[in-house]
């Protein structure tokens, strides 16, 4: 049915046709620039399969749509592998060509929902797969020169009941939620703002939000380094005013830490409410004047409710990379404000104390999974469309 | 005499745009008062300044005798149907209609007995737990109605409240809102570029164009004596003919209009010799195959088209060389009547006139 379905449309028949004979010429091509024998013959094969399918499928053969959809399949997978066997080029063509081909072969009212093979595919590769690893090594033993021993033992969760780690995932978590607070109390009226300015501006406003991702994160955390040092300008001009008499110890505090992650996690809060407050329908902040709320109660029976999936975006975007943040506060929170993404750098890359690292990742991972969970049912409660 | 409202002198400016010149208007109690003009005439630009949503770049707004021109709009005594009707949609029938009551901080019991009278008056019983996008425009534009309605106010303010609904339903809503407004007794202002709209509903009715009132009247007043050329023109049909007043005899005026001499009733201040417009309504006009003995205004000419319309057949006639006639006659004795008027046939229009008009502007 689903073969039929390709063959019913003469229209895209040639299409489909075209796609064939274009990879099979192609892939002949690569074969004859690959050196290697097993690669040649293993492209050589896909431009022969090609050349075969293309014949087929002008012949109408029941069946061969789907032999085709294989073969798109097959030719993504094998593309991504050539990316790192035979260079970004070869793999990258074949990954497209397979693309080509599928998107030409499979029923247009399929599309939208195969559209998500390719981010599915990434995060399975490089999420599920990765998170598999670290849960199968946060039960095993750490090796004598770091490495891994294949010995099931629970000690590594045992180790961080510690009240030290336990400590610092708590302080982790508080940094994180004040750090959210602060990027909403911030961050919604920039936001308002931004979606009330008069239409021309916008975009202008926008784009002054994300201009600090121009520069990279590194870079403008150290300057903030030099703006919080004893000597930097914020003591420097406190001393000036005569406020304070010695400079005062703004880095390497928790405070400058939190100052650290609000300023870099700002736009994410702000993007989010931008794009819900945009789409917000102010004809009905004037409904609830004229109905006797005044701006307060506008806000919070009005406004507030029908924002709320950006407000809730938002803080899920800025809580849970504050969480696990690290170089911010390692830089900015010296040895004093250690957070638990800290730690667990410090397991993998210093200490290579791999299955501890690796179960202070999977606490850390159920503890941002769990608070998402409850702030977005609790949050869910208040009706949103 | 208190007005509902009051507006002295009223102008609004966007920058360097003039939504609204002067506007100068009084609304009595319990009147159903009609803004009608076209779309950017500051009809809406008024409203919004009555409800308090604008504030006046000049002159006074009364309400009830009041001063109104420092009030919020939530320390108004009005309530506004917007156009798109604004329904939180969060919140359903109930909840929306309650919502005035609710930020009056009315007890429970009182809030729950309104609303279920409010919805029983706009018909909507049983749909108190319905959201927004679960009904109908209709239902959508009666439950806007009902939450400004539950909350008494002095002036209630409507925005073009059934451009989004289809014919049908508009002219039940019509109908339907006007029997409301006597219901209630209260003052409703109406927004609207609708002529038939503002015709049907109105106990007056003012006339906007480019920010200004052209002419305040009822409905018979402006469609019967229309001050301007664009009152005549916007509301309803009329043919226009330019000409000249060679004599003023008996309170009729007399023009001249391309060789032809047509008696019309003059408006203030007609003078001889002035050029003027003379206004002729196409219903007012009459088809015969003789010249009428009851009227100096009769004029043979040939009929260029017929136009059936099911209740009226619309002419276009050409008297003398260049004056090109609308005529509409009722079809009332079916389609026997039209037959004798086909096009290329000589016949004579006539008009009394007291039905033609002296426009001076």
């Amino acid at each position: 049915m689903f073969g039929m379905g390709i063959l019913s449309r003469k229209g895209r028949a040639l299409e489909v046709f075209g796609v064939l004979v274009f990879s099979s010429l192609l892939t002949f091509f690569m074969a004859g620039q690959t050196a290697e024998p097993p690669w040649r013959f293993l492209l050589g094969g896909i431009g022969l399969l090609d050349g075969f399918l293309a014949a087929t499928w002008i012949l109408g053969l029941p069946g061969i749509p789907t032999l085709i959809l294989a073969r798109a399949a097959l030719g993504l997978v094998l593309g991504l592998g050539m990316m790192f066997t035979l260079g970004l080029a070869i793999g990258l063509g074949l990954c497209l060509l397979a693309m080509a081909l599928g998107i030409a072969a499979i029923p247009r009212a399929r599309l939208p929902a195969l559209l998500i093979l390719p981010g599915a595919f990434y995060l399975l590769v490089f999420f599920a797969f990765a998170v598999g690893i670290i849960a199968v090594i946060s039960f095993l033993k750490r090796g004598p020169y770091g490495g891994i021993r294949w010995i099931f033992v629970l000690e590594n969760y045992q180790r961080a009941l510690d009240p030290l780690y336990v400590q610092i995932i708590l302080i982790s978590l508080w940094i994180a939620l004040v750090t959210t607070l602060l990027c909403l109390l911030i961050g919604y009226p920039v936001a308002y703002a931004m979606a009330r300015a008069p239409a021309r501006w916008r975009n202008t406003l926008l784009i002054l939000v994300m201009i600090p991702f121009w520069t990279n994160f590194l870079v403008r955390t150290l300057a903030l380094m030099f703006v919080l040092r004893s000597d930097g300008p914020i003591n420097g001009l406190l001393m000036a005013a005569g406020l304070i008499q010695e400079p005062v110890s703004l880095l390497f505090t928790q405070n400058a830490v939190i100052l650290g992650l609000v300023y870099g996690e700002l736009p994410f809060m702000i993007l989010p409410l931008y794009a819900t407050l945009e789409r917000f329908d102010f004809s009905l902040v004037e409904a609830a004047y004229d109905l006797g709320a005044n701006e307060w109660h506008a806000f919070r029976r009005v406004i507030w409710p029908l924002t709320l999936p950006g407000v809730l975006a938002g803080s899920t975007l800025v809580f849970i990379p504050s969480v696990g943040a690290y170089i911010t506060p390692d830089l900015l929170g010296g040895a004093k404000t250690i957070m638990i993404g800290n730690v667990i750098q410090y397991q993998f890359l210093t200490v290579r104390h791999w299955p501890f690292g690796s179960a202070l990742s999977l606490i850390l991972m159920a503890m941002v999974l769990a608070a998402t969970m409850v702030y977005l049912r609790v949050g869910g409660r208040e009706r949103v469309l | 005499m208190v007005f509902a409202v009051e507006l002295r002198k009223v102008s609004k400016h966007f920058g360097d745009v003039e939504a609204v010149h002067q506007v100068s208007l009084q609304i009595r109690d319990g009147e159903f008062f009609s803004l009608l003009g076209p779309s950017g005439c500051g009809k809406t630009t008024t409203l919004r300044m009555i409800a308090g949503f604008e504030r006046p770049t000049e002159g006074e707004i009364y309400i009830k005798g009041e001063r109104m021109n420092d009030v919020p709009p939530f320390h108004r005594p009005v309530n506004t149907v917007f156009q798109h009707y604004a329904l939180f949609p969060h919140m359903t029938v109930f909840e929306n209609v309650a919502f005035g009551l609710e930020m009056k901080r009315l007890p429970r019991d009182e809030i729950r007995r309104r609303v279920e009278e409010a919805l029983r008056l706009v018909r909507l019983t049983g749909l108190e737990n319905r959201y927004p996008r679960q009904l109908s425009g209709g239902q959508q534009q009666r439950v806007a109605l009902a939450r400004a309605l539950v909350n008494r106010p002095a002036v209630l303010l409507l925005d073009e409240p059934l451009g989004a609904l289809d014919l049908k339903l508009r002219k039940e809503m019509q109908l339907e809102l006007k029997t409301l407004q006597h219901q209630v007794g209260i003052t409703f202002i109406y927004v609207t570029h609708d002529q038939e709209e503002a015709m049907t509903m109105s106990d007056r009715i003012a006339v906007m164009n480019q920010g200004r009132v052209l002419q305040v009247g009822t409905p018979v007043e402006i469609y019967e004596h229309p001050a301007t050329r664009f009152v005549a023109d916007f509301i309803g049909e009329t043919n226009f003919l330019e000409g000249r007043v060679v004599d003023l005899e008996r309170g009729m005026a007399r023009v001249e209009i391309e060789g032809f001499t047509v008696f019309a009733a003059p408006s203030e201040g007609t003078h001889r010799g002035q050029r003027v417009t003379v206004a002729v309504r196409p219903e007012r006009i009459r088809l015969g195959a003789e010249g009428p003995e009851d009227t100096p205004n009769r004029y043979p000419g040939v009929i260029e088209e017929v136009i059936y319309i099911g209740t009226d057949t619309l002419f276009r006639v050409r008297v003398g060389e260049r004056l090109g006639l609308r005529v509409r006659m009722q079809n009332r004795d079916g389609s026997a009547s039209i037959h004798h008027y086909r096009p290329g046939a000589v016949i004579w229009v006539a008009w009394l006139p007291e039905s033609a008009r002296v426009l001076t502007e």
